[in-house]
């Protein structure tokens, strides 16, 4: 496909996250209107990806706050939990993760190759760290006698950290492809593009995190 | 005005049979796969309504043939009121899910959309092809439910706990409902990953001069549509997700405690059964509106071909559609006026509710204003999309009544329900896909569909729907509760079989006359009319391809579009339609 991208058109970065400025202008009259304009590629536009991966956090986000809601309506944050330890030891995992997802960022912004593909291994490393963190996690529930349907908290915790694991493997998936798939076989803007995505993704599980480990097992 | 000329990069052609029409990445094939996907679901939901009738117009009558089809259903030919109830429930969930929520959006959205906005293709082929496939899937799960042990689930299609929490509720509450649970929950991520392929694909691939404003009704119908699945289906796979735990987990979110089913107490509780209602609702009221907005694109859209003129208010139709859009996430709770809510916060249901006439009501007087002084073409699909108008009125008013606590109160759970939600999302949804198909159909396949055929099968359908759904209202207003199995055990229930009986023979006729559209649509495949690429002498741009379109939609460059998507009539102009891509001088 590289040989039909015109490099001013198409490989400008995009601000604005895909076109919303378009609303409302143009209409009837005139011939001001314009499109998106990325039509004559076949493979996703560079902000398609970026598009994409925010509607996916949007709609991330629903299902999160529609089980927070349900957490809500049943009460279930006045029911015993225990509080091991060992969040502790996950919580710095994903958090120093997304430090190193930003410096690999960096990284390729300045085309050192090396370092990206070590602060992105880093990342992929921290994630699994913080995946086994979280199976300890369960595990030191279980052993203190919470089982999933020991009550309502309980179950809630397994559903919430499960789901979260579930979305940052597909982070290490995404990861695991920015890396694996090689420089030549795509532009440099769109693989810019996709790793700053990949990014954002990452920071907002990132943030998840920190807003279910308060949710579950510090909000009484 | 010179025109861009751009040297577009082939697309692959897949090169087996299974590349091209199985797996394929054309959203066009997609687009066609569900649309069949659509049709095979309508035909079962058919069906599975015509035995419900059976059962409620003659519910002492022995069916001896149907026993021997359905050896589980029924007993000494008698139907069996757990058959009747899951006939109930899978009818509801087939139509809602796999045909009303399938074929505007995603049948005719797939085929339609890139080529309305001048794009070779969706943004994310593969990820189209996942969400079919996974449609399909769930799909296949759900009919698989109709032939576990214990049979269909019995819950109906909003699937209420505690009930629907506990396997020995009944038959059909085991495995049945597991797998009901588990098509749901893959419905859910096959409807994300269309949702985001539709937003993303508008945003960033109109061709030049498409802007936001000059895209036809139809494409804000499936964006808008895009944008409400992707924050209510989120929703409806959380409280599938946690039915399911309740069911298989020992959890019990929805069980209050010491609830006593069928005499055994049921062990766990604590957890509200309102919970399920709130979460379900808040994804089941956006979704009446995601079946409904992309048909009024479609309508807004033959109505103006078929008018000759501009669609009146085009930017008040744009508003109202996403003011509908996004007033349907405030109102989930007019379902639940009975369920002992704080009248105040029932009140605001209420308010909101009621605004929502306002929008709709706009799209309605648009639609009139559209034909007024028109010289209409009464084609087949024109006359599918004023009964459209008519449907959504007539079914429209009753949801007035019904957005009234005090109003609701009485005819809440009666056939006063289900005769307005089956004439507005129902019926008049229907008659948009039967626009959209007849419309369509030239483009879709190379051929026209009878007319003649088209209009009978168009006013036998008209006639049948009302005269079936009609006296659905006169039954609740009587008071006569939905979902029973048995009108014969009620007294006040009596009098009111002779209704039944007609709206049974209604249907059936009404069942019918869909023959003639079957045998139209397969007739015309074969022996239609040729049709050139613009028959309906329309303007926007699926009528400036070849007719099909070709792999790649566009020949060679992509069009240039100088004009709003409706410009028919305008005065001085040499014909009465003006193409998107026709340049001012």
């Amino acid at each position: 496909m590289a040989t039909t991208l015109t490099p001013k058109q198409t490989d400008a970065p995009s601000t604005d996250g895909g076109g919303f400025d378009d609303v409302g202008d143009g209409g009837y009259g005139g011939d001001d209107g314009r499109g998106g304009g990325w039509s004559n590629e076949l493979t996703p536009p560079p902000e398609g990806y970026s598009l994409a991966i925010r509607l996916t956090i949007v709609s991330i986000t629903m299902l999160f706050l529609a089980l927070t809601s349900a957490y809500i309506f049943n009460r279930a944050r006045l029911q015993p939990l225990v509080t091991p330890r060992v969040l502790w030891v996950s919580t710095s995992f994903i958090l120093a993760s997304g430090v190193t997802m930003e410096l690999a960022r960096r990284a390729l912004r300045r085309r050192l190759e090396d370092r990206f593909r070590l602060w992105i291994s880093a990342t992929m490393l921290l994630g699994l760290c913080f995946l086994g963190a979280q199976i300890v996690l369960w595990k030191r529930l279980v052993a203190s006698g919470f089982y999933v349907n020991k009550n309502h908290h309980s179950g809630y915790a397994y559903i919430f950290t499960g789901l979260h694991g579930a979305h940052l493997i597909g982070g290490l998936i995404a990861l695991a492809y920015v890396m694996a798939r090689r420089p030549a076989s795509w532009t440099a803007v769109r693989r810019r593009v996709s790793v700053d995505a990949t990014a954002l993704y990452w920071h907002f599980l990132d943030g998840l995190w920190i807003y279910l480990l308060i949710l579950i097992f510090y909000w009484r | 005005m010179s025109e861009e000329i751009q040297a577009l990069p082939q697309i692959k052609k897949p090169a087996t049979f299974i590349g091209k029409y199985v797996f394929s990445r054309d959203h066009k094939i997609i687009g066609l796969q569900y649309f069949f996907l659509a049709l095979a679901a309508a035909l079962a939901g058919t069906l599975m309504s015509l035995l419900i009738r059976l059962r409620l117009a003659w519910p002492q009558e022995r069916w001896p043939l149907l026993e021997m089809i359905f050896p589980n259903g029924f007993s000494d030919g008698l139907m069996k009121p757990e058959f009747y109830l899951a006939m109930v429930t899978m009818h509801g969930t087939m139509m809602v899910f796999m045909v009303l929520s399938v074929a505007p959006q995603s049948a005719f959205g797939n085929y339609f959309l890139p080529i309305q906005i001048g794009a070779r293709e969706m943004v994310f082929p593969r990820l189209n092809m996942l969400s079919f496939w996974l449609t399909f899937a769930s799909f296949v799960v759900l009919i698989a439910a109709l032939f576990v042990a214990g049979g269909a689930p019995i819950g109906g299609w909003t699937f209420y706990p505690p009930l629907s929490a506990i396997a020995s509720a009944g038959p059909g509450q085991g495995a049945g409902a597991d797998l009901w649970l588990v098509s749901i929950g893959v419905f859910c991520l096959a409807a994300f990953l269309g949702s985001i392929n539709f937003i993303v694909t508008t945003l960033t691939r109109r061709t030049k001069g498409m802007s936001l404003m000059r895209m036809p009704l139809t494409c804000w119908g499936w964006f808008t549509t895009a944008c409400i699945s992707l924050l209510a289906f989120p929703v409806l796979l959380v409280a599938g997700l946690l039915l399911f735990l309740d069911r298989n987990f020992g959890m019990s979110f929805f069980k209050p405690a010491g609830l006593v089913v069928t005499g055994q107490v049921i062990e766990g509780g604590g957890g509200s059964p309102l919970l399920w209602q709130h979460l379900f609702w808040f994804f089941g009221h956006p979704e009446v509106y995601l079946v409904i907005i992309p048909v009024m694109g479609v309508i807004s859209h033959v109505m103006a071909t078929f008018a000759r003129k501009p669609v009146f208010g085009h930017r008040a139709m744009v508003t109202a559609m996403l003011a509908i859009g996004a007033l349907g996430f405030l109102i989930w709770g007019h379902h639940m006026f009975v369920s002992g809510m704080n009248p105040r916060l029932g009140l605001a249901f209420s308010v909101l509710t009621l605004v929502i006439g306002v929008p709709s009501a706009v799209k309605t007087f648009n639609w009139l204003g559209t034909l007024w002084g028109a010289r209409i073409r009464f084609t087949t699909p024109m006359l599918f999309a004023i009964g459209f108008v008519s449907l959504f009125v007539s079914g429209g008013v009753t949801g007035l009544v019904l957005g009234q606590m005090a109003l609701d109160m009485v005819f809440h759970d009666t056939y006063f329900v289900t005769g307005h939600f089956h004439m507005v999302m129902g019926v008049a949804a229907v008659f948009g896909i039967f626009a959209a198909t007849y419309y369509w159909f030239p483009k879709m396949f190379g051929r026209m569909m009878n007319e003649t055929m088209g209009k009978l099968h168009f006013w036998l359908t008209f006639a049948g729907v009302y005269a079936i759904f009609v006296p659905f209202h006169l039954l609740g207003i009587a008071g006569h509760p939905r979902r029973y199995a048995d009108t014969l055990w009620f007294d006040f229930l009596k009098p009111l079989e002779p209704l039944h009986i007609f709206i049974t023979i209604a249907a059936f006729v009404t069942a019918a006359a869909q023959l003639i559209f079957a045998g139209n649509f397969l007739l015309s495949l074969r022996k239609g009319a040729r049709a050139g690429d613009n028959p309906w002498e329309a303007t926007t741009l699926e009528w400036t391809v070849a007719t099909p379109p070709p792999m790649e939609n566009f020949a060679g460059r992509l069009p240039v579009v100088h004009r709003g998507p409706y410009e028919y009539s305008t005065p001085g102009a040499a014909k009465d339609y003006s193409m998107q891509t026709e340049s001012l001088d």
